[in-house]
């Protein structure tokens, strides 16, 4: 009988891993979570896309409520399907949006936001993408929620949708599922 | 396009200047062993961070864009002091352990480095057993010595080898 | 029409595969002989209308008919003829459609050759083969149809990915998946002595040869694959442990262990169930390695475009034949006995600890690839896991391996003692020690895995050697004889000798070229001299040149040892229109026992190249390694028993005559 144990070893082992790989079949391996949820937004200071536009830096970012902070780029496809619904939100008062400007020309920046519309508040030029690999960013378009102590609560790679607004998004900018910060 | 082009020379322009740095502190014969060094251990560092646009490159095997500015924030950060370790931290702050090639020992990673020397040690371990086994069944039985023509058969099979 | 007639084919060959499970399987358990022939007539017939339907898409793809959907995803007419052939199986459809192909050959072959095959074994080992190609016909047929029209026709193709145009990746997934679906025969095999519940001698030797066919296949496939990333990637690496990598390694790996436990069993009567095991894991493998390529759930440098739906469906199929297959194992290996004793220095011992060690090696391999998707379904972290955590892991288990590897052959079955056997290695020991004080007075403070390698190689070479002088009695007798020795002498023995000696080449060509390596990187303009260890490279330009799909940059170097001009190399930047991506073509020359390996990257602001300048010692071994082993294979696969089948008597007694004893 013990022995007839020994048979069942792989059996088991097979019917184990074959229920990661069903798991594996839904997961997202390329999405890389963001190492900054639960920190402070690095220091930083950008200049403005243009002189009438405002430049960001990391104090605007703490202003007591929780804001968007939207990395986008004049070059980037994608940015251009999700800019809507960003259009959108910047009609409610009461939600605050920034953007990160990604190794992009100003000039085409401020092109692309004169044909699609402007929602952010303040937009900072990140020239060489030097901020952006501080906010661990590896791919535009990329969204982050921060709180109002400037503390990063969520990031959502590649392109917005209504559903991950609705059910992710809108949420933490409520300040539900508050992931609560380190103190460095 | 044009801004990407000299923002990098500025980081060109700001590597040199740390190096003329260093070149008055030391000799100029160390300032090339110095320059060496520097590359060795950036090589070895590009060598272990992952590329994190690519499939499954580290970034010194990668012409990506991002790969190629990292590379030049490690470059950076040896200059300035960092430890290899710090500019693991460094990379691993910004983008987490996902960009270690090498995988940090911690309590998620306990199971993939030590599994595999569990496993050997398994091995081992039944593999003795086995093989005791087949030999103890052996000596519980008495052995006749065969017979003439039994050992001339016996030695035709095993000359199959 | 072409198209249409593919499709037919392939509709036809599933429902000859439907009866071909059934219909012999009632022959074997029935011992209806008549039912058994009619499947081995439906497995040739089923080869011949998968053949039908693959020449069809061949033909679709010389002609460049776009109205195919997958023939405009993946071609364009401006190809170069080799490249519109190899581009059936650039792509998941047409490499599907191969896979199958393969499958019914094998499946064909083991029909064919199945004269001294007991009848109802044959039987059921058919209606085996026949199932695995059912599932992969469904797939093929209802989710991934290579003969899909689109409307309305496309004027040119969307061309294939210009890294795949390549001769060593055109033949690189026929042989890969000859060693993948080989197993497939020795899987069915298993399958098959389970139902009938019986493992002997003569199951081992007709399993013998059909893994060790498809091991050599896969040898090849894999080093040509490996080639083929060392001189077309440009990073000049040739492994990478990559997830897909790594899925084509671990069936080599149970390959191997199965090679040589069934050895054992054909000559000892032991380790059945276990060989058994290995027959039915060998080939699960494969088809796990055939998901991870295909459901995308792994991150890889190169996967094919994933669809869920195939994933599902894949996973849906390995969980039914994996599943089932391991039930049954569970089941009714209990019931197989094995006889044979032996002492704990011995062939048989030896071979245990081979068997261990390599099935160790295979979980490492099983953790490191599956171990972020563990991770990630168990807690969302996301790892890596790459290179740095195989070697670390790897070495250690294969270090043993190696050492036992270098004297096992001249151990003898059931009793042997090691003081014995050890005496006869004593020149093998002392090369070897001395080898290793020499590589550590070199490299005194270089990286200590050199010294491990070398170690290991040298005992691994010289005891391949040894092994084989010994055997013919080289020295001792007259050369005449030693030559009949040769000659007489099984093939299977020499093959394995040949193997061990490629295994051995194979390690020191990995440790010289990575311990000893020479890397520059450098940014050079007109002029520039880079120092390679004792070369020079003189960069002198660029010139822009058309090649029949592309256009290139063509880098200008001139090589030279002290003052003397030894080469020009001339490394491209190539620029594919279709589809618009940019390639890397490494400028290779081999010199003194190395290679010379120069890249040209891109042009920088300042009118500069990034260069990537390399010398790469005994980078050759490696392939010369990879290719012995291959050849040992087929030396041993032409051994005489295997292809009468029957026990060699006469061979015995001439063997006799020359007095070779154990």
């Amino acid at each position: 009988m013990k022995k007839n144990l020994l048979f069942i070893i792989p059996i088991i082992t097979f019917f184990l891993l074959s229920i990661f790989l069903a798991i594996g079949l839904f997961l997202k391996p390329r999405e890389i979570p963001s190492a900054l949820i639960g920190k402070h937004v690095p220091l930083f200071n950008l200049q403005p896309v243009s002189e009438k536009l405002n430049g960001l830096k990391d104090s605007d970012l703490a202003i007591g409520k929780p804001v968007l902070v939207n990395v986008f780029a004049s070059w980037c496809g994608p940015c251009r399907i999700e800019h809507p619904l960003f259009m959108e939100l910047s009609r409610n008062p009461d939600i605050t949006i920034f953007a990160i400007n990604h190794k992009d020309n100003p000039s085409n920046a401020i092109r692309w936001l004169d044909l699609y519309g402007n929602p952010y508040k303040k937009i900072g030029s990140d020239l060489d993408g030097r901020i952006s690999i501080d906010f661990g960013v590896y791919g535009v378009p990329e969204t982050f929620v921060i709180d109002g102590n400037g503390c990063v609560q969520y990031k959502h790679i590649s392109v917005l949708t209504k559903d991950i607004l609705d059910n992710e998004i809108i949420p933490r900018l409520k300040g539900k599922k508050h992931v609560k910060c380190k103190i460095k | 396009m044009q801004n990407k082009i000299t923002q990098k020379s500025k980081i060109f322009l700001m590597l040199i200047f740390i190096f003329v740095l260093i070149e008055n502190k030391v000799h100029s014969e160390d300032k090339i062993i110095q320059i060496e060094v520097l590359e060795e251990r950036s090589q070895k560092i590009y060598k272990e961070i992952r590329c994190l646009v690519c499939q499954n490159q580290s970034i010194e095997d990668s012409n990506a864009g991002l790969a190629k500015q990292i590379k030049l924030i490690v470059k950076e950060l040896i200059i300035k002091g960092y430890t290899d370790k710090e500019v693991h931290n460094y990379l691993v702050d910004r983008y987490g352990n996902w960009i270690l090639l090498k995988p940090p020992f911690n309590t998620s990673t306990a199971a993939l480095w030590l599994l595999p020397f569990a496993i050997l040690l398994l091995a081992i371990f039944s593999g003795t057993f086995y093989i005791l086994k087949k030999n103890k069944f052996k000596k519980k039985m008495p052995v006749i010595p065969l017979e003439h023509d039994e050992q001339k058969k016996l030695n035709k099979i095993l000359d199959d080898f | 029409m072409t198209a249409e007639i593919g499709q037919f084919c392939m509709i036809l060959a599933l429902i000859v595969a439907a009866t071909q499970i059934i219909i012999p399987q009632i022959g074997a358990s029935k011992k209806d002989y008549g039912l058994i022939l009619f499947g081995k007539y439906a497995a040739i017939i089923q080869l011949f209308l998968i053949l039908a339907a693959f020449l069809c898409l061949m033909y679709l793809y010389i002609t460049s008919d776009f109205s195919v959907l997958n023939v405009w995803q993946n071609s364009h007419s401006e190809k170069p003829l080799l490249y519109k052939i190899s581009g059936v199986w650039g792509n998941h459809e047409g490499s599907l459609l191969l896979w199958v192909l393969i499958l019914a050959l094998f499946g064909a072959a083991v029909a064919g050759f199945a004269k001294n095959l007991p009848p109802t074994l044959v039987g059921r080992v058919i209606s085996i083969q026949a199932a695995i190609g059912f599932g992969f016909l469904i797939l093929l047929i209802f989710l991934s149809n290579p003969f899909a029209r689109i409307s309305p026709t496309p004027i040119n193709g969307n061309g294939l990915n210009p890294l795949l145009q390549d001769p060593g990746l055109a033949f690189h997934p026929p042989f890969l998946y000859l060693g993948y679906v080989g197993f497939s025969v020795a899987f069915s095999f298993a399958i098959a002595a389970l139902i009938e519940g019986k493992v002997d001698a003569a199951w081992a030797r007709w399993v013998r040869p059909w893994t060790l066919a498809a091991w050599c296949f896969l040898t090849i496939g894999i080093s040509l694959g490996s080639w083929w990333a060392y001189y077309e990637l440009g990073w000049g690496g040739w492994w990478f442990w990559d997830p897909v990598e790594n899925a084509s390694f671990m069936p080599w790996l149970i390959g191997t262990a199965l090679l040589h436990s069934a050895i054992v069993v054909e000559k000892r009567d032991t380790l059945k169930s276990w060989t058994v095991l290995l027959a039915i894991l060998a080939f699960s493998f494969s088809l796990l390695g055939t998901f991870i390529v295909r459901s995308g759930i792994l991150n890889s440098v190169h996967s094919f475009a994933s669809d869920p739906g195939r994933g599902v469906f894949i996973l849906g199929f390995l969980i039914l034949t994996i599943g089932g297959s391991l039930s049954l194992y569970t089941w009714r290996a209990p019931k197989l006995k094995g006889g044979g004793l032996f002492a704990p220095i011995s062939r048989e011992a030896s071979l245990v600890i081979n068997n261990l060690l390599l099935m160790s090696a295979t979980a490492t391999v099983l953790l490191g690839t599956l171990y972020p998707l563990i991770l990630d379904a168990i807690s969302g972290e996301k790892v890596s896991v790459g290179p740095p955590y195989y070697i670390g892991t790897f070495i250690p288990i294969m270090t043993p391996l190696v050492v036992v590897m270098g004297i096992a052959p001249m151990i003898s079955w059931k009793r042997s003692d090691l003081p014995g056997v050890l005496s006869r290695f004593k020149a093998c020991i002392l090369i070897t020690i001395a080898a290793g004080m020499i590589t550590l007075f070199f490299t005194y403070k270089g990286p200590i895995l050199a010294v491990l390698g070398i170690i290991l190689s040298v005992w691994l070479i010289s005891g391949s050697i040894a092994d084989f002088v010994e055997r013919i009695k080289l020295f001792k007798v007259s050369y005449r004889d030693s030559l009949m020795r040769i000659i007489n002498y099984p093939r299977s023995a020499i093959g394995g000798t040949i193997a061990h000696a490629g295994v051995g080449i194979l390690i020191f060509g990995i440790t010289i070229s990575s311990a000893f390596e020479i890397e520059k990187i450098q940014s050079v303009k007109n002029g520039d001299r880079v120092q390679v260890g004792d070369y020079i490279f003189e960069f002198k330009g660029t010139e822009i040149f058309k090649g029949p799909n592309y256009d290139a940059i063509r880098g200008n170097f001139d090589v030279y040892k002290g003052k003397n001009l030894i080469i020009k190399m001339q490394p491209e930047n190539r620029k594919f229109i279709n589809p618009e991506m940019i390639t890397t073509e490494a400028a290779i020359y081999p010199k003194n026992l190395g290679d010379l390996y120069a890249v040209l990257g891109e042009e920088n602001s300042n009118n500069t190249f990034s260069t990537r300048l390399y010398y790469k010692p005994m980078i050759n071994c490696l392939w010369i390694g990879c290719l012995l082993m291959a050849l040992g294979g087929f030396v041993s696969l032409s051994d005489r028993k295997y292809r009468i089948g029957a026990p060699r008597k006469k061979h015995t007694v001439k063997n006799k005559t020359l007095g070779i004893t154990n």
